[in-house]
């Protein structure tokens, strides 16, 4: 504490508090407290606070220490004693502790050249690797999904081979859908059958007349329209539960009636030849084994299809007089 | 977790980017470089040679207008704003590197760079380009008056009203905050180099005398005042005699200069109404009880909180070091930058 102020009227004994110096030295020069607070712009009561010290009224440090240093240079007293004096004695505030907390906004960039150049490197070094994890991400996803077709086709499998007989009432009005999906599924098929049978000789055949078509309609496409690998796994993993479907085969007869004569080719889903032979003009073959059958008809304008008790369309899987096609 | 990382090896810096004064705040360090936005620029040959920064800072200060004809000492900003861009950056990238020396590992800074309340967004892109430019990883802009309010203690997270006028080097920002943010502020371009100007005319006018603008700045600093006191002051002034041609010698008093000052400090006194008139009534209320708080170099203008306590009829109070205000309030929400978000300001 300075032993005098500029004034020279408070001595260090005297200096109690810094409102009770500003008071003395108020009532020392005659004023009041109202001229005062019109001096200083402040109200009676801030006035009164200040020089009791009653800090708390007072609207907080940073005003006060302005309050006592306007009302110091008022009186002509040198504030630096009074403003050490606020120092020890005020209240500790932590004035902005509790900045608000709110989101973060991402400020928009624009993307310009400059010190930048690491940055953007490092961004772009980010990025590739981001681009790598999610592709990796998409291969991993979609090798997994492969599994779940398996066992839908299994589904069908049982359920085509289950209710064969009550799709027929809504064929007329499904033939259309199943041989437009049928037709997409057919380029599928020939090529499986191609890739597995491909050292068989080709024969001709009747050609299919019937446009009645594959029974279980409303699973056509999702049976059918499905990537060659999906239909070879298909085949495999049916090929492993044989054993448990082999009894389920009641439903699956196959008739072939030869109009002309013509090759006929049926393999069943365990590879087994049902048929491999020349069938003459007017024979009929009734064939049992395990779906989906691998059919290779020569003649296929002068043969019939039946399937189920149903009359397959040949005409969307010929080509050339040869058809080649898959029965579920 | 990278940016954390690069966070722990780089120097946040706060900048007030001043018309007169740049200053620097370091987080963890405090303000660490104050020095004059002035840049002295060498050229020698032709207008199409190359240009080499010969100073900056308060070295290129002393060189205003006592240059030679292949030297330019210039004044990047002007009315708060960058005047010249690509001096602007450079400067920044001189004041970066002198507090930030790189070193190995150090990464490119955050920086809080103020601007003006009333600068357009094309001045906000420029200012933000050249921080940038200088070498900012991430550059988070501040109002003037927010920062200036946090830096003089005010309770702007508060819901009562805070009124705070930063009168700096180019302009005057007036602004009334509450809960966080700004509720209303205006910018003037009035500030310390109006009042140089201001009284660079009244000299010319009255006296027949030409004075520099530093000549004028210790004018305003030795003997300026804003509200006639009970001294009068007086200064010895040499200048050149526009009529003669020859440098003389002249005595000028403060109420000359008080005289010459009466224009851009109506400029101010009429800002700071108009602010309290479109000021909300509760928060006027709140104004009324505390007052406003004087920030900026301006604020040491001799008696100008007396001059606008007179003219408001509301307490005024002169922030404690009010030059380092704005960057000690940068400084502040540069350290809470990771929490806060709403008194950055969008470009």
């Amino acid at each position: 504490m300075t032993d005098m102020n500029v004034g020279g009227m408070i001595g260090e004994t005297e200096f109690q508090s810094a409102g009770a110096a500003l008071a003395s030295r108020r009532r020392q020069m005659g004023w009041s407290i109202d001229e005062v607070a019109n001096k200083l712009k402040l109200g009676k009561k801030q006035v009164e606070a200040i020089e009791a010290d009653r800090f708390g009224q007072l609207p907080g440090n940073t005003f006060v220490r302005g309050f006592v240093k306007n009302y110091a240079r008022l009186l002509e007293m040198d504030a630096a004693p009074l403003l050490r004096y606020l120092d020890q004695h005020l209240p500790n505030e932590t004035p902005q502790a509790a900045l608000p907390q709110l989101r973060e906004e991402a400020m928009p960039v624009l993307g310009l050249s400059g010190a930048r150049g690491r940055t953007s490197t490092i961004g772009i070094v980010l990025g590739l690797a981001a681009v790598g994890l999610v592709s990796f991400g998409i291969w991993k996803l979609s090798s997994q999904r492969s599994e779940p077709t398996l066992s839908v086709s299994k589904e069908a499998v049982t359920s085509s081979s289950a209710a064969p007989v009550t799709m027929a009432s809504s064929l007329p009005r499904n033939s259309e859908i199943s041989s437009a999906v049928t037709k997409e599924s057919s380029s599928v098929t020939s090529e499986v059958i191609k890739g597995n049978e491909g050292g068989s000789s080709a024969s001709e055949a009747p050609k299919a007349v019937d446009s009645s078509a594959l029974p279980p309609v409303g699973n056509a496409d999702q049976q059918s329209y499905r990537p060659p690998e999906a239909i070879a796994a298909t085949a495999s993993h049916v090929d492993v539960a044989s054993t448990s479907a082999i009894p389920a085969t009641a439903g699956n007869e196959l008739k072939i009636v030869a109009d002309a004569d013509t090759w006929v080719m049926v393999v069943d889903s365990q590879g087994v030849k049902l048929a491999s032979e020349l069938m003459r003009a007017g024979m009929t073959k009734d064939l049992k084994g395990v779906v989906p059958y691998r059919i290779r008809i020569g003649n296929a304008p002068h043969t019939k299809l039946y399937f189920k008790g149903q009359t397959v369309d040949l005409g969307p899987y010929t080509k050339t007089d040869v058809a080649n096609l898959e029965l579920k | 977790m990278f940016g954390a990382l690069s966070g722990y090896f780089s120097n946040d810096l706060a900048i007030d980017l001043g018309t007169a004064n740049t200053l620097i705040y370091v987080h963890g360090k405090g303000i660490v470089l104050d020095e004059p936005s002035v840049v002295a620029i060498q050229q020698e040959g032709g207008p199409a040679a190359k240009k080499t920064i010969l100073a900056v800072g308060a070295e290129a200060k002393k060189m205003l207008g006592r240059t030679p004809g292949s030297i330019t000492a210039i004044r990047p900003m002007k009315d708060g704003v960058i005047a010249d861009f690509t001096i602007t950056e450079q400067m920044l990238k001189q004041f970066i590197k002198k507090v930030n020396p790189s070193r190995v590992f150090t990464n490119t800074p955050r920086i809080v760079i103020c601007v003006p309340c009333g600068s357009t967004q094309v001045e906000r892109r420029a200012i933000k380009e050249s921080a940038l430019g200088a070498g900012a990883r991430k550059v988070e802009l501040i109002e003037e008056p927010m920062a200036a309010a946090i830096g003089a203690g005010l309770p702007v997270e508060e819901a009562t009203g805070s009124m705070v006028v930063d009168i700096g080097g180019g302009t005057t920002e007036v602004g009334v905050i509450s809960l966080g943010g700004i509720v209303y502020a205006s910018s003037v371009r009035v500030g310390g180099d109006k009042f140089d100007e201001a009284i660079i005319n009244y000299i010319r006018r009255n006296y027949g005398m030409l004075i520099g603008e530093t000549t004028a700045e210790t004018i305003k600093k030795e003997i300026g005042s804003a509200f006639p006191g009970a001294e009068v002051r007086e200064m010895e002034v040499k200048g050149r005699n526009l009529a003669e041609g020859i440098p003389r010698s002249f005595t000028i008093s403060s109420n000359e200069i008080l005289e010459a000052l009466t224009e851009p400090l109506n400029q101010i006194v009429s800002a700071v109404k108009q602010a309290l008139e479109q000021t909300p009534p509760e928060l006027g209320a709140d104004i009324a009880e505390k007052g406003m708080v004087l920030t900026g170099g301006g604020a040491l203008l001799r008696d100008i909180d007396r001059l606008l306590m007179e003219e408001t009829g509301l307490p005024v109070i002169v922030a404690e070091d009010p030059l380092t205000c704005v960057v000690r309030g940068s400084g502040r929400a540069l350290e809470k930058m990771d929490r806060v978000g709403s008194i950055f300001t969008n470009d």
